[in-house]
């Protein structure tokens, strides 16, 4: 493995809502090219973990550089102008607005008009279900058309890393197997991901590496292939299914 | 009742309801934005007035008095913004709502202490005043420049809040403002913003309403207030068409009560439209168009 | 015996008790001073604190509901103007009735009960009044609900001001029969305290602090949500009605504008200031804006109506307790006392003076705060 510099690099990272720790201590690294997964169990953190990358929930503790500058602290729509977008969990499309405006907000961050229009375009090709829907209300979509929006939408921003909370949530096999597709071609755009994932299988399929979360904890760290024969990976989602982040106050250390 | 006279009263319903209905937009798209719903907004509508009674009666012409009157309110809006509700982000609804009172109620005295506690008139075009006669129908020129710039700033408005990457940005902040700010949307920015067009509406609204009322008085914001409040609501709450439709809702409800009540409960035709009000609410608690997303 | 021994041994008469007693001896003693400085039940002082233990009524009594479902009420002014006039209506000499009530029918034309007649009809009349408007109001959402109740407010304000046959429009109505005295007002801002605090951590009372907090029932509210804010609101309605008529047999005459939006003011400020969670919030508000007022009133003249003083809320005092509610607001936004009552208080100065200082538990009936 080549030593360069990676491209987000979280150090010691702790965050979580008011009292309630959901990550502790996290440590992780994601390089330039790379598709990198984050599996755990429900309430593992995980979300915790991307929101604060993005800069929504603010670490209590740690670093978070992206390639070599701090980003923590950072207000979100500073961080996503230095090029990292979140596609939150549940799509957060704005469902009152047109499959065209919710492109063009996706290029807030952008200035060069006509580049935008021609991504948008592209996005159309992308996903043609976008392009027969431009003037449609978002809202109107299907869970699968609206997942595309969601991640075409993530893409108008031109990033360099895209972090995405679980895509695959609630659709069906083949919408999936689709959008996996069009994930695994992402870094050849120049784009680095960072996959939250429930289906571990389809998420190490595309991964070249991959960290588990446990108890709000990273727990386990390897290349898909180790990952994908740990005995105990299936542990780290039963054993720990039932965990819950205990307060600062008497979990605290 | 003959057809001449339906024609009259829908007129009226058409420039009462957009008044209220500019009035409604301005409060929707600051409760859109941060869950406020600003109670001092109503004083917005009294700054305007004031700007121009004392430019008025210093000699301004008319057209001047406009301007700085809407300015003022814009201006005014702003502040705000700035100085009592920047430091209340992210506070709860209830506590918000206290603290547009608590504003509205400093404003009003300090209205009462600088320039008169009295009611004070205020004279507009002679123009205002006279009526056209179009076939059996007598209309005012006051209820026709208030359609046309009710319709003309609606127009504007819908082209901003649908065309410009600004209005697209406030449209979606309201829908879910996390997410906006993770596009990129600047939270300051967005919120100024719809401060600054809420400014503006309730300056044009203002200037119609001092316009037809003839009057200036530290607690007359109490009466738009009131008006946008109610109709927002029963359009729904934070739907910028909810609150248009609203207004003239309202409008109608008003005017439908001043038209069959017999003069001895004439004095009681409001009470009995927001009666009908509170009855809609009660059959469609969310309002007529319910925003189908919730803030998150 | 046996029954009442095992009530107050309970734990919710425990925790009762230990929120009420420091609240009543607190208004006792309110009413002792009064007594002592005026015993022939006279004077400036006299009448401010027995204005003072009927405004704590009022203020306990919009606590009961906002503070316990988390729902602004504008529309609790309503319901002190109810009492206060059906007062009127049946405590008036015949003399004068006839001459500023000719709509009243013959039989409440020849009324002129006493404190307790009185009391109890107005009351009455305010659950009535309540239970129906209720009915609509109870189920909306919190927005839709703020608005109707300013509704309601302005509704109100005007049927006081237009019915002329039984209220005698904006001239207002005089010549009640003088019954309250600071006995009576202390007695029943006592009640007053005992009933919010019972309510405050009755099972009722606890499921609607459990909607206020929980982000879901925002959006869908529950079957048993209404009804306990259904409960509420009646109950709170009542009690600013009893407080309406207190009032009206101590100031003797009134019109619309006591009941308006001044008046929502002043009572809303006091609950932000002293904090919306608590009973004691409410109490110790209301205490820092009478003394505001009080100060206050000395820079600027007196309201007057008929010859007789009215808490007339002016301009400069009205501004400076809304500069003070916004910086409340800004600074503390759970009010002064935040979420715990006088007792926690106690208890926390106690300890701190004691052992320089210990963490202090929240309540019984809350949720730990912040
Ligand atoms: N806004 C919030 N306020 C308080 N606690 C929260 C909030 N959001 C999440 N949590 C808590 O933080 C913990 C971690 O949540 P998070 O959403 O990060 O888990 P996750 O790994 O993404 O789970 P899932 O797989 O179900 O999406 C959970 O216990 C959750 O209850
Ligand atoms: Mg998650």
């Amino acid at each position: 493995m080549s030593e360069e510099r990676p491209l987000l690099r979280l150090d010691g990272v702790t965050s979580g809502y008011g009292p309630i720790v959901a990550v502790r201590d996290a440590s992780l690294e994601v390089r330039s090219g790379e598709i990198v997964a984050l599996l755990g169990a429900n309430g593992a953190g995980k979300s915790t973990l991307l929101m604060t990358v993005a800069g929504l929930v603010r670490p209590t503790a740690g670093n978070i550089e992206l390639d070599g500058s701090r980003i923590d602290g950072l207000k979100p729509e500073e961080i996503v102008r230095r090029g990292v977008a979140l596609t939150p969990e549940g799509r957060g499309i704005f469902s009152h607005l047109t499959v065209a405006d919710n492109l063009r907000i996706g290029a807030a961050v952008r200035k060069d008009r006509a580049q935008i229009a021609t991504d948008a375009e592209e996005m159309c090709t992308l996903f043609p279900i976008l392009g027969e829907r431009r003037r449609q209300l978002a809202g109107t979509l299907s869970g699968g058309e609206q997942q595309m929006l969601a991640l075409a939408r993530s893409l108008m921003s031109r990033p360099r890393l895209m972090l995405l909370d679980e895509p695959s949530l609630g659709l069906a096999p083949r919408i999936v197997a689709q959008i996996f597709e069009m994930l695994r071609k992402l870094p050849e755009r120049g784009v680095t991901v960072l996959l939250v994932e429930q289906n571990v299988s389809l998420a190490l399929d595309i991964a070249q590496r991959g960290y588990v979360m446990a108890s709000s904890e990273l727990q386990l760290s390897g290349t898909a292939a180790e990952l994908r024969s740990a005995v105990d990976l299936e542990q780290v989602y039963l054993g720990s299914a039932g965990d819950a982040p205990e307060p600062a106050a008497t979990g605290g250390r | 009742m003959s057809a001449s006279e339906i024609g009259q009263q829908l007129i009226n319903v058409l420039s009462l309801g957009s008044t209220y209905a500019l009035l409604a937009l301005g409060l929707a798209l600051v409760f859109g934005v941060m869950g406020l719903v600003n109670f001092a907004y109503g004083e917005l509508v009294t700054i305007t007035g004031y700007t121009m009674y004392l430019m008025t009666i210093n000699g301004v012409p008319w057209g001047l008095a406009v301007v700085c009157g809407i300015t003022f309110a814009t201006i005014a809006s702003l502040l705000m913004e700035r100085l009592a509700f920047r430091p209340l982000r992210n506070a709860s609804f209830l506590t918000l709502l206290f603290a547009s009172f608590a504003l509205s109620v400093i404003l009003q005295n300090v209205f009462r202490a600088t320039v008169s506690p009295r009611t004070k008139g205020i004279r507009g075009p002679g123009l205002l005043i006279e009526s056209l006669q179009i076939g059996p129908l007598t209309i005012s020129w006051m209820s026709i420049v208030t359609i046309v710039v009710g319709a003309a700033a609606l127009i504007l408005l819908t082209l901003f809040m649908r065309g410009s990457l600004a209005g697209i940005s406030m449209r979606a902040a309201a829908e879910n403002f996390s997410v906006a700010r993770l596009m990129g949307i600047k939270a300051n920015r967005v919120i100024a913003l719809a401060f600054v067009i809420s400014g503006l509406l309730a300056g044009v609204a203002g200037v119609l309403w001092v316009s037809r009322s003839g009057s200036v008085s530290p607690a007359m914001g109490f009466v738009p207030i009131l008006k946008a409040f109610i109709a927002t609501v029963i359009g729904g709450l934070g739907s910028l068409p909810g609150a248009v439709l609203g207004g003239f809702v309202l409008a109608a409800a008003e005017i439908f009560f001043i038209v069959v009540l017999p003069t001895s409960v004439q004095p009681f035709s409001d009470p009995f439209a927001l009666l009908l009000v509170i009855a809609i609410l009660y059959f469609k608690p969310n309002g007529l168009l319910a925003p189908v997303a919730e803030r998150v | 015996m046996a029954v009442f021994a095992r009530l107050i041994s309970s734990r919710f008469m425990r925790s009762v008790l230990r929120t009420a007693v420091p609240l009543v001896v607190v208004l006792v003693a309110v009413m002792v001073v009064g007594a002592v400085m005026a015993p022939d039940g006279r004077g400036a002082t006299y009448r401010l604190l027995v204005n003072f233990l009927i405004t704590v009524v009022i203020v306990v009594a919009l606590q009961m509901f906002t503070g316990n479902s988390g729902i602004v009420s504008w529309g609790h002014a309503a319901f002190v103007g109810i009492g206060a006039y059906s007062t009127a209506w049946f405590s008036v000499p015949m003399v004068i009735k006839e001459d500023i009530f000719p709509g009243l029918p013959a039989w409440m034309m020849g009324a002129e009960w006493g404190l307790v007649p009185c009391l109890l009809v107005s009351t009455a009349i305010g659950a009535l009044a309540a239970a129906v408007v209720g009915l609509a109001i109870c189920r909306m959402k919190e927005t839709a609900m703020a608005m109707s109740t300013l509704g309601l407010l302005v509704i109100a304000h005007g049927i006081y001001s237009n019915w002329e046959g039984w209220t005698r429009g904006t001239e207002g109505v005089y010549a009640l029969p003088t019954n309250t005295t600071i006995y009576i007002a202390c007695g029943f801002a006592c009640l007053a305290v005992l009933l919010a605090v019972m309510f405050k951590y009755s099972r009722v009372g606890l499921r609607l602090q459990a909607s206020r907090e929980d982000p879901l029932s925002a959006e869908s509210t529950g079957v048993s949500v209404v009804r306990a804010r259904y409960f509420a609101w009646v109950a709170s309605a009542a009690m600013s009605a009893l407080a309406g008529s207190l009032w009206a047999q101590f100031n003797l005459a009134f019109g619309p504008a006591q009941f308006y939006y001044a008046q929502v003011f002043a009572i809303l400020s006091m609950l932000v200031i002293g904090g919306l969670a608590t009973v004691s919030g409410a109490l110790v508000g209301a205490g820092i804006t009478t003394v505001i007022f009080e100060v206050l009133r000395g820079v600027e003249n007196e309201g007057n109506l008929f010859g007789i003083e009215v808490p007339q809320i002016s301009g400069l005092a009205q501004m400076i307790l809304a500069l003070i509610t916004l910086l409340i607001l800004i600074f503390r936004p759970n009010g002064l006392l935040a979420w715990w009552e006088l007792d926690g208080w106690i208890v926390k100065a106690r300890d701190r003076f004691w052992k320089g200082g210990r963490k202090l538990a929240p309540d019984a009936g809350e949720k730990g705060g912040e």
